[in-house]
């Protein structure tokens, strides 16, 4: 066997594509030929130092939840049929300040992968320290319910992540069930007054507390349903 | 459509496979932005597909496989700006430095860049990946043969573009 033919026999043999009579007589080769064997050795420490190198990509973090995120917006394009019929008539109403939260297209109805369990952590400050955790600072409406509180998230709004509240009512007299979502919006990021507007579908409603704009939007007749009971 | 149980099984291939996918993605496009953007877009495909998926044992190749179709969709609207002929490579030592030099994963992306993508993929999979020169051919479509004399093609490039000195780099007018 020549030279020329080992280094070619040298690619198959890295593709594992010899027989055992071929990768022998080519060991036999490599065993009696310093040239070639210098060239082995230095062919599979280059390719040694490129399987090293090839890898060292820093994951961003938390990429695994934006994934996982991204599935599930795909999976469900239209979870609540009734809120995309509201947004779809936000975008019609257009009015005054009110732009500020045309919700249209921006609207995350996703459900964010950090959703817990809030049966066993339903209260207005244990939700501020879970939000607290994932940097937003934020005060939870205390008028509403908490054992109400479905789920919460944090949602892209208006090209800002914002906290979200679900909360569920599950039945009134009609038995039906309604469902309110409560976006915390903070003042030194949005301007807004109270609020509220009645459509066929849902409902709208602002209030400003403090530093927070609680924006509210329920299917349902009233709110009420969804406050804590007054004492 | 998708049936029961899919959900779970498309968030195990997430958890399984994101990071090494998003470094694949990383390697082909050279930026974490659009790393980013093509893993989950795979992602969302392959979830979208889930169904097609014959054998779990070959997600990994399925996976990336996607990826880079992915991938090439979005390049056909680009031009390969970077792309130089594989041709013009310069001298090639036969006998390498003692001892190698470490080849640093920034200087490697650079020249990656250079590669055609045809070059580059099988390159990518093959040191990055460990698959087999067979599973690579697979992945691609193409005959053995092809990825064999590609990956020597672009072999050749990297090393004579990472180990000559910089200063022969500089002198080719770049960076
Ligand atoms: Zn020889």
């Amino acid at each position: 066997m020549d030279c020329t033919t080992v280094r070619t026999l040298l690619g198959f043999a890295r593709a594992g594509e010899l027989d055992d009579a071929e990768r022998g007589a080519l060991q036999q080769h490599l065993d009696a030929c310093a040239d070639c064997a210098a060239h082995s050795q230095s062919e599979q420490r280059f390719d040694d130092a490129l399987a090293a190198a090839m890898p060292r990509v820093p994951v961003p973090s938390g990429l695994k939840t934006r994934v996982l995120i991204a599935l599930t917006q795909a999976r469900r394009p239209r979870p609540w049929p009734w809120l995309a019929a509201a947004a779809a008539s936000l975008l019609a109403v257009g009015l005054g300040w009110y732009l500020w939260f045309r919700p249209a297209a921006e609207l995350d109805y996703a459900q964010a992968a950090w959703e817990v369990d809030v049966k066993t952590a339903a209260t207005p400050e244990k939700v501020e320290e879970l939000f607290r955790e994932r940097g937003f600072a934020i005060q939870a409406p205390r008028e509403f319910n908490f054992e109400l509180l479905d789920s919460f998230d944090d949602v892209e709004f208006q090209g800002r992540r914002v906290p979200r509240l679900t909360f569920l009512f599950r039945g009134d007299r009609d038995n039906r069930a309604s469902l309110a979502h409560v976006y915390v919006l903070s003042t030194s990021h949005f301007q807004g007054q109270d609020y509220r507007e009645s459509t066929a579908t849902h409902q709208i409603e602002v209030r400003v507390r403090g530093d927070f704009i609680y924006f509210i939007i329920y299917n349902g007749s009233s709110l009420e349903p969804f406050l804590r009971p007054a004492v | 459509m998708r049936w029961p149980g899919t959900k779970r099984k498309i968030e195990q291939l997430v958890q399984a496979h994101y990071a090494a996918l998003y470094r694949f993605a990383f390697r082909l496009s050279g930026a974490a932005s659009e790393a980013e953007d093509l893993t989950q877009e795979a992602f969302c495909q392959a979830q979208a597909k889930f169904g097609q998926l014959r054998d779990v044992h070959k997600a990994r190749g399925w996976l990336f496989a996607i990826l880079r179709n992915v991938y090439l969709h979005k390049l056909r609207d680009r031009k390969t700006a970077n792309a130089v002929a594989l041709d013009d490579v310069g001298d090639i030592p036969d006998r390498l430095p003692e001892p190698l030099p470490d080849i640093e994963p920034q200087r490697l992306q650079v020249v990656l860049g250079e590669i055609p993508e045809s070059f580059r993929t099988p390159l990518i999979l093959f040191y990055f990946e460990d698959f087999s020169y067979r599973d690579i051919a697979e992945q691609l479509e193409v005959p053995l043969g092809t990825v064999m004399s590609r990956l020597a093609r672009a072999k050749a490039f990297l090393k004579a573009r990472l180990l000559v000195p910089v200063a022969a780099n500089a002198a080719r007018g770049e960076e």
